[in-house]
Formats: C-alpha cells, sequence, structure tokens
C-alpha cells in the first residue's frame, strides 16, 4: 500500500501574515480512515485547501495520491479525490439536483448512486438553502461521493449540528468513508474515535502527534489507580512521599506512573510493607480526553 | 468552465430583484437621459454652445445636439458599461464569499481561476445583454433625430464594447479587494473613476470621431493594467480570505 497524502515539512503564511501552518509533516496511508484533530486555527482547514490545490503551501511540499499538488498531474489527480467542506452556506437559488447534476458532469459521470446513497432522491427539487441541516450536508456528502473517489476528505462535517442530527449524519459519514481512503478533519474526539482508526493532533499549525490511537494512548502517561482500607489521607501521604503525583478519585487515588508493569509492583510493596491494606491496583490508560489536553499542555510548555 | 458558467448565469436570471435594480441605472443613463436631452436639443436648435479654440476636443462641435453626441454621451455610456458588470459583480462574486457558499465550489475539481473567470464572463455577459440592446435604442433614436451615421454608431459601440472588457477586469479587482457588502459599495463607487477620466480627457483633447477610437484604445490598456494588477499583485488567493 502506497501514500495516499503526504505533508512534507509544509509551511502556509497568509499575506496577511498569518501562520496557518508552520513545518507540518504527517502522512495518510492508502486505506487508512485518518483523522486531522485539532482545535480551531489549528489549520486543518488550510491542510484540506493546499490538499485540494486551491492554495499553494509557502514551504515544503503537498503529495496526493502520488502526485504533487499544483503539479501538471495534479489535476488528474483532483478528480479521485471527494472533498465535503466544511460550510455554513448554501445556495439559495439552486436546488440541490441542479448543484449535484453539475458536479457528476464536471466529473463525466451519473449521479444516481450517490443520491441513493444518501438517501436524497425525495429531496433533490428543494432549494439547497431551505434543505434541513442534515439534507445540507448529506448533499454535500452525496457531491464528493459522485465520481466514487479514492480519497475522500472531510472537513468537520458534523460542525454546528445538534447532537441527534449529528448522530444521525455519523451513520452516513461512516458508510461514506467504508472502503476508501479517508481524511476526517474534527474537533470533536468521539467523532475522531468513532470514525478513524490514525490521528494526526494538530494546534497552532503544527503537527502535535500522529499515530493511531492505540499508539497515541500508549505514548500518553498511564495511571494507577489504588485503593486501600482505612484513612485516604494516610495512603496519599505515603504515595507522595515516594514522589508521586497523586490525585484522590472515586474513594482511591489516581497515580502517575511511566510504566505500570514496572513500577506497581514496587509501589504495592511499600504501600504493604507501610501497613496500607491495599485492596485494589489496576493500570488505567490515557483517555484520549487526557491524551488531547496532555499533548497540548506539552505543546504550550515548549512554546 | 462551460458548466460553472451557465450555473452563474442561472443565478443571476433567478435573482430577479438584483437583477431589476441592476438594469434601472442603466435605463436611465443609456436610454431615458440620452433621448430626452436629444428631444431637448430639437426643441432649441438655436441654442449654441460656445467655442473653445483652446480645447481640441470642442472645436468642432456646433450646437448642444453636437455637445451631448460627442461630449455628455460617452461620459453616460461608460459610466453605465462600467456600473452594470461591477453592480453584478457584486450579487455574484462578492455575496458568493460572503454567503460561505464559496467552498461549495472549491470542493467541485475546478481551480479558483476557473470559478472566476466563470463569474467574470457572466457578469459580462449579463452586463452587455443589458447595455448593448439599450444602446441600439438609442442609435435608433439618435439617426432618426440627428445628423449621425453609422460609423458614429460603431465608434460608440467600439467603446462600450471595450468599456465592458475594463468593467470585467474591474470586477475581477473587487472581487479580490472587497471583503464583504461594504468594502464592495467603495469598489463601485471608486473603480469607475479611472475609465471616466480616461472618456473626459479624450473628449477634451481628441476631435471628431477619433475620440471613440481613442477612448476604446484606453479602456483596453485600464483593463490590461487592472488585470495585471488583479493577478500578480493581489493574487486569486485573497478571494479565500
Amino acid at each position: 500500500m502506497g501514500t495516499a497524502i503526504a505533508f512534507r515539512t509544509v509551511s502556509k503564511r497568509y499575506r496577511d501574515g498569518t501562520q496557518a501552518l508552520a513545518d507540518a509533516t504527517w502522512t495518510v496511508e492508502e486505506g487508512t480512515a485518518a483523522c486531522l484533530l485539532g482545535p480551531k486555527g489549528a489549520g486543518k482547514t488550510t491542510s484540506i485547501r493546499l490538499i485540494e490545490g486551491v492554495i499553494r503551501p509557502t514551504g515544503g511540499s503537498v503529495h496526493v495520491l502520488g502526485a504533487v499538488v499544483g503539479s501538471q498531474d495534479f489535476p488528474y489527480v483532483r478528480q479521485r479525490v471527494g472533498v465535503v467542506p466544511q460550510t455554513t452556506g448554501m445556495y439559495a437559488d439552486l436546488t440541490a439536483e441542479e448543484y449535484i447534476s453539475m458536479a457528476a458532469r464536471l466529473h463525466g459521470v451519473q449521479p444516481q448512486a450517490a443520491i441513493e446513497a444518501m438517501g436524497l432522491a425525495e429531496h433533490l427539487h428543494a432549494r439547497m438553502l431551505l434543505l434541513p441541516a442534515g439534507l445540507q450536508r448529506r448533499l454535500a456528502l452525496a457531491v464528493a461521493l459522485v465520481a466514487d473517489p479514492d480519497l475522500l476528505i472531510l472537513d468537520d462535517p458534523t460542525y454546528g449540528l445538534d447532537t441527534v442530527t449529528a448522530q444521525g449524519l455519523r451513520h452516513y459519514v461512516r458508510e461514506a468513508m467504508r472502503g476508501r481512503t479517508a481524511l476526517l478533519c474534527t474537533q470533536s474526539l468521539a467523532e475522531a474515535e468513532a470514525l478513524t482508526d490514525h490521528v494526526v493532533l494538530m494546534r497552532s499549525g503544527r503537527v502535535v502527534a500522529e499515530g493511531t490511537l492505540d499508539e497515541l494512548r500508549r505514548r500518553a502517561r498511564p495511571r494507577l489507580r489504588i485503593a486501600a482500607r482505612g484513612d485516604l489521607q494516610t495512603l496519599v501521604a505515603e504515595l507522595e512521599g515516594m514522589a508521586h503525583k497523586v490525585e484522590p478519585s472515586d474513594g482511591g487515588v489516581l497515580v502517575d506512573v511511566s510504566d505500570p508493569e514496572v513500577e506497581a509492583p514496587a509501589l504495592l510493596r511499600h504501600l504493604l510493607e507501610a501497613g496500607i491494606e491495599v485492596y485494589e491496583c489496576s493500570a488505567i490508560p490515557a483517555s484520549t480526553e487526557e491524551l488531547f489536553s496532555e499533548e497540548l499542555t506539552t505543546l504550550e510548555e515548549v512554546e | 468552465m462551460r458548466l460553472l458558467f451557465w450555473k452563474e448565469i442561472r443565478q443571476l436570471t433567478r435573482n430577479q430583484a438584483a437583477l431589476l435594480s441592476v438594469l434601472l441605472l442603466p435605463a436611465v443613463l443609456v436610454v431615458l437621459a440620452p433621448i430626452l436631452a436629444l428631444l431637448a436639443g430639437r426643441a432649441q436648435p438655436a441654442l449654441t454652445v460656445p467655442r473653445q479654440a483652446s480645447l481640441p476636443g470642442f472645436s468642432d462641435l456646433r450646437d448642444t445636439v453636437g455637445f451631448a453626441l460627442f461630449v455628455t454621451f460617452p461620459l453616460l455610456f461608460v459610466l453605465a458599461t462600467m456600473l452594470t458588470p461591477i453592480l453584478t459583480a457584486t450579487s455574484t462574486i462578492v455575496s458568493e464569499r460572503e454567503r460561505r457558499t464559496l467552498d461549495l465550489l472549491l470542493a467541485l475539481p475546478v481551480r479558483l481561476g476557473d470559478i472566476l473567470i466563470a463569474k467574470l464572463g457572466a457578469v459580462l455577459a449579463a452586463g452587455g445583454a443589458m447595455i448593448v440592446p439599450m444602446f441600439l435604442i438609442d442609435a435608433v433614436v439618435m439617426m432618426t433625430l440627428t445628423s449621425v451615421d453609422l460609423s458614429y454608431v460603431g465608434g460608440v459601440l467600439l467603446l462600450i464594447l471595450c468599456t465592458l472588457f475594463a468593467a470585467g477586469a474591474a470586477s475581477l479587482l473587487m472581487a479580490l479587494l472587497a471583503q464583504d457588502a461594504r468594502s464592495a459599495s467603495y469598489c463601485v463607487a471608486a473603480l469607475p473613476v479611472p475609465p471616466l477620466f480616461v472618456t473626459a480627457l479624450c473628449v477634451v483633447f481628441v476631435p471628431g470621431p477619433w475620440r471613440f477610437l481613442a477612448m476604446a484604445l484606453l479602456m483596453v490598456a485600464l483593463a490590461i493594467a487592472a488585470l495585471v494588477t488583479g493577478l500578480r499583485v493581489l493574487t486569486l488567493e485573497r478571494y479565500l480570505s
């Protein structure tokens, strides 16, 4: 399998001086459901515009399906990329059918399969602006899928939707991503976990971390949950005496460790020898939320 | 690009309120004002304008009708021909960005340049479809009420077509300069000024029918200058920001 998207030390500074990307390097392998995860202003939409070829990087290079964006081959490659924009705007004077038909004709294909896949057949004659928000996003999905692309880019497809509509849309997004390389840009950790398996974590135009969610969890500092009979303060004092960071939680404590397998036996021995009656000791992997905030905090400290 | 062009035309024709408001101004400037001026000139044939021998553009003007034909009308036609596409561009180009529908186009396998060219093409086609028929009504009236011949009509038509080209370039500048409807309104006020200034200079300094050729060439020069400024200095990327 090859590389579907490769950002190689990509920088993008806009004419107003905004540094949207700074030496960003990340890749998405073919067949992967990947995620560009980060808060607003992380550089996600700029990355998508670079992949679309709408803007050019000020440094480095962007490779999509084997072609350098902006090269002579790129317009052919671009036909194999479907994009769902993060859009809040819809045409008031075009119907859903006119928009999807235009997209299909640009690709030289028929739109029926995409219309059916996204359940839009009954809504084709409605003006785009008058469609409910969920249907507007499904229309954008249908347009991205119209030519059965090898690579699907989704820019925050559930952005601005209420929980119920977002949940309903996720089913269509999952279907759209199935069987092809996909890059989902989102601010939502839950969405990243639910839909993708490879994550590129971004902040202020920089890549903070990259890998599968399992890899990122392993890289994050795990914790031990310890519970003991008796006074909680004695347990806390004993652990703090061993230079551990301790946080009380649900009748026990959470203890920061670098490697639970190595540290837990010694820690337990010490506590038992100190007369503390430990009845629970278990390793807790970092949740994605913890991982997300930890990586971003680390970056802030470096800055 | 053809598909994008027809998409723009479809949207323009559906937006009837905007179309009507764009249509009214040229109707007054190109049809109503000239016809009224000609009728007034016929009613007062003895009224003459003072000879300004030191200004070559006025040396061959004998009466108010001549003054209207060679001084007032070129200015009116240039103003109307500049304003119509620029006003149309406000609703197609600037509002596309303002309403955040541009991303829907960028998601398609088209280049940003293609999107803008299609929009400018539609703006010019709509402008031409409004101005040229209006001028043809004028031409019939002028040839009926005055002694002008086809060379005058041809000269003015050439000026209108070259001004349309300049208006297209001005619309591109507006697309790149205007961030919203408010800044677009500043552009609408400012962009016709250079062509009007050039027209006024030609009216004053170039005598006879040659003035239309001079004006037309200067309009083309202005258009090229605006295109170069737009594409090299401002760049298409500005349209996205």
